[in-house]
């Protein structure tokens, strides 16, 4: 059996997650979103480990991935996604509220796909994720071994 | 009765005349005259040399010097005086006329003394002897030549006589001509010399040498307290009566005398080495004092210099706490006074030498300061020598610190022959400079201690500036968020106060997100490089002013922009400065009904200062200094909105670029901002 979960958010604050999810909510993408609370926990869900070892096989379409996490933090879950050839081509996106120059530039050096600052406007923060989650579930075309929505590899 | 003396003279049948001191003719009585086949007329009142000037026979005419000696011995000496033979030409009145003829003459000099005892007149009295010089030189003449049979015996006999009195006069004339030998010699000795005669020490001779000595004073005839009468009191004339007395030289050495050297001059100090000789008469008494000597004065004073100055330096090297020593190159010999023996704790006493002064050295400093030696002996730096070393006092085993320093003499030829100097104790010193380099190493270190706390303590400052955007903005970012989640899905149960207090929420949170974003735009300011690229002015005030066209509509804003130059700076940072100020100018000027901002420029001294009025609300002044703080307002938000960052962030960008700025107001009656910047690159301010 595969699950269909095809947005990876991985976020500490559970207000911002409720938040987040209260966006995609609106846009009615509310089931195809897992949320884990930190980095040690996002790698495992990716590779598949600790508390993931038996969740069902495949990659999410998008990993939404907060900078300042617990254990690992972000950019350290960035880094060992884009050096491990098995999960490189997951697309991978900072969700943050840091809209610092060394964050934005250390991010990319590593290789995300895209980098969004959080509004700290609430509707600006709810219309940019409903478009965030729209675009790299529905527009964008994501690599092989990702879930569809038909459920297909 | 009294013969007629007169008649006599001109009667008698010897020649006779008389010359007056100037050597002119007084008289002659008639047998002088006619030997000289003269006049009285032609003789009388006139100078016999100029009469009798010279024989045309005998170029060096000295039958004329002859005359002229024996008249000046006559003078001087005041006594007669005989010329045995002296040949003479003169004229002679023959049937044929006056002849020149040679004739052998004996000549006395009689002097006639005046009142005073100086001779008034010369008497001569001249005996024709040509015959009897003709006899003898017949008698010398082979036999077979005489024409003239003479009367033998008589004849030899006079002969004898005036062969013996020739003999004598060419004794007095050799002894003459060495006496005046003698007397040039005196002349002209480099020594001063005098004589004195008698007790009261007359001067009788004094050479030039003793003229310059006491400056060019009559002296001949006059006795000695007479002549230098400043020498009273000095003991000279005491010195003159005892060796007059006793008959015993006096040697002076060295004697200092004080002397009129000039005359009107006052008396000067000259030192002379000098005798005080006597001299003795034909019979063995003392007839007189011969003085001999030189002045000194000059070495003496050279002396004296050399002796003060060198009293001076060891002055100088005692005060300065010094030792000093000196080595003969030649014996090796070493001398050293006691301070710097002590310095190597040396005995006092005994012989030194080289290797005794090293031994004393610490020996980890020994081959240091024998190079330097070998160097000044080599003459390295024209033979000076310093060096900087310990000494171990066998006694005491004390370390001391001593600077030595030295000066190697060298001869003519280059070969170093003296090698002195001196050697103070700096241990004291050395111990200070010690201690300031321990101070400058501990200050130092915790310049490096304070710079590495700095370091940390901006790297906290800018995790706190992360971690603020981060984790506060989160916060505000969920109250808004819940406050609108809320105000959507529960407006419809909430009364229009719940709906009230709802939007506050949003809005504090808001305000609060603002407040976040600004305080980090803020820090961000202070750390961004600059990048300094000419900037023009008017362009950046344009662009500024099209980008505050949404705040200007509706109201009626008049601008008066100057002639804006170009300025050094960063492109960015400045146009977040002019975007500050004018934005500002704007907003307090809302409530008039014209607004009116000025931007004008001028360049002064490398600089540009610009200045931006409004007419607007205006401050207070004494609340100037609060105008550019973080976060510090003069009005309500509800009055005017805004954080109170603006003019904080404007006042740094100013300093960065190494500017000045200020501000001038009064209520209602606008504001004006005046900043300057660089015309060229200038330093960053880090502030």
């Amino acid at each position: 059996m595969t699950e269909r979960k095809r947005v990876l958010l991985v976020e500490d604050s559970e207000n911002d997650a409720e938040l987040a999810l209260a966006a995609f909510e609106e846009a009615e993408l509310t089931n195809d979103v897992v949320v884990v609370r930190d980095g040690q926990e996002a790698l495992d869900y990716l590779q598949c480990k600790g508390a993931y070892t038996d969740r069902p096989s495949g990659d999410p379409a998008v990993v939404l991935l907060d900078l300042k996490l617990p254990r690992v933090n972000g950019l350290e879950v960035l880094e060992k996604v884009k050096a491990d050839p098995a999960l490189k081509s997951i697309p991978v996106v900072m969700l943050t509220s840091s809209n610092q120059d060394s964050d934005l530039a250390r991010s990319y050096g590593l290789g995300v796909n895209a980098y969004v600052v959080k509004p700290v406007d609430f509707p600006e923060f709810m219309s940019a994720l409903k478009e965030l989650g729209l675009f790299w579930t529905v527009i964008n075309q994501p690599p092989p071994r990702t879930f569809h929505k038909e459920g297909r590899p | 009765m009294t013969p007629p003396f007169d008649k006599l003279f001109n009667l008698s049948a010897n020649p006779y005349m008389v010359l007056d001191r100037d050597l002119r003719y007084v008289a002659a009585n008639d047998a002088y005259l006619q030997v000289t086949a003269s006049k009285r007329e032609d003789l009388l009142g006139r100078r016999v040399f100029d009469l009798f000037p010279n024989d045309p026979a005998d170029p060096a005419n000295a039958p004329a010097q002859m005359l002229r000696d024996s008249f000046e011995r006559v003078l001087r000496e005041r006594r007669q005086d005989v010329l045995a033979l002296i040949p003479y030409r003169v004229p002679r009145h023959t049937p044929e006329g006056v002849v020149e003829e040679e004739r052998f003459w004996s000549a006395t000099h009689t002097p006639l003394l005046d009142e005073q005892g100086q001779v008034a007149f010369i008497l001569q009295h001249t005996v024709d002897v040509t015959e009897l010089q003709r006899l003898r030189q017949a008698v010398q003449t082979p036999e077979g030549e005489r024409d003239t049979p003479a009367p033998v015996a008589h004849t030899h006999m006079e002969a004898g006589v005036l062969h013996r009195a020739r003999a004598v006069q060419e004794a007095y004339q050799t002894l003459d001509s060495e006496r005046r030998h003698l007397l040039r010699l005196f002349e002209q000795a480099p020594s001063f010399m005098a004589v004195l005669r008698g007790p009261t020490h007359v001067f009788e001779l004094a050479n030039a040498a003793y003229y310059q000595l006491v400056g060019h004073r009559s002296l001949v005839g006059l006795p000695v307290r007479q002549v230098l009468p400043e020498l009273a009191g000095q003991g000279f004339f005491e010195l003159l009566d005892r060796v007059y007395a006793t008959g015993q030289p006096f040697i002076g050495r060295g004697m200092k005398v004080l002397v009129q050297r000039r005359k009107e001059a006052p008396v000067e100090e000259a030192f002379l080495d000098f005798v005080y000789q006597p001299l003795l008469g034909a019979d063995g008494r003392i007839v007189g004092i011969f003085a001999q000597g030189h002045d000194i004065t000059e070495q003496m004073q050279a002396q004296n210099a050399l002796r003060e100055s060198e009293e001076r330096l060891r002055r100088v090297v005692e005060a300065s706490g010094a030792g000093t020593w000196q080595m003969d190159l030649g014996t090796g010999r070493v001398s050293a006074d006691p301070r710097l023996l002590i310095l190597f704790g040396l005995p006092p006493e005994g012989e030194l030498t080289l290797e005794a002064i090293l031994s004393g050295i610490h020996p980890e400093d020994r081959a240091r300061v024998e190079h330097a030696v070998r160097s000044a002996l080599a003459g390295e730096d024209d033979g000076h020598y310093y060096a900087e070393y310990r000494t171990l006092g066998p006694g005491d085993g004390r370390e001391r610190w001593v600077e030595g320093r030295g000066q190697v003499y060298f001869d003519a030829n280059g070969k170093p022959v003296r090698f002195m100097g001196t050697g103070l104790d700096i241990t004291l010193r050395k111990v200070a400079e010690d201690e300031v380099r321990r101070l400058n190493r501990d200050l130092e270190r915790r310049v490096q201690e304070r710079t590495q706390e700095l370091r940390e303590a901006n790297k906290e400052l800018e995790a706190f500036s992360y971690s603020v955007s981060h984790d506060l903005r989160a916060p505000l970012r969920h109250i808004t968020g819940f406050a609108q989640l809320l105000d959507k899905r529960a407006a419809s149960v909430l009364d229009d106060k719940g709906r009230g207090y709802v939007r506050t929420i949003s809005e504090a949170a808001q305000k609060g997100g603002q407040l976040v974003d600004d305080l980090l735009a803020f820090s961000r300011l202070g750390r961004a490089e600059l990048k300094r690229v000419p900037v023009d002015l008017s362009q950046l005030v344009e662009e500024v002013k099209r980008e505050l066209a949404p705040e200007c509509e509706g109201r009626q804003v008049t601008w008066r922009v100057g002639r804006l130059p170009a300025v050094q700076g960063d492109a960015s940072l400045l146009r977040v400065a002019f975007k500050n100020l004018l934005s500002n100018a704007l907003k307090y000027s809302r409530p008039r009904r014209e607004a009116l901002i000025e931007v004008t420029a001028e360049e002064r001294g490398g600089e540009v200062q610009v200045q931006v009025r409004d007419n607007g609300v205006g401050f207070d002044m004494q609340y100037v200094d609060k105008l550019f703080g973080v976060f510090q307002r003069l009005h309500t938000v509800e009055q005017f909105e805004g954080t109170g960052i603006g003019l904080a962030n404007v006042r740094r960008i100013v300093h960065r670029h190494g500017g000045r700025i200020s501000a001038r107001g009064q209520l209602d009656e606008g504001a004006t901002f005046q900043f300057t910047l660089p015309r060229t690159a200038g330093t960053e301010n880090l502030s």
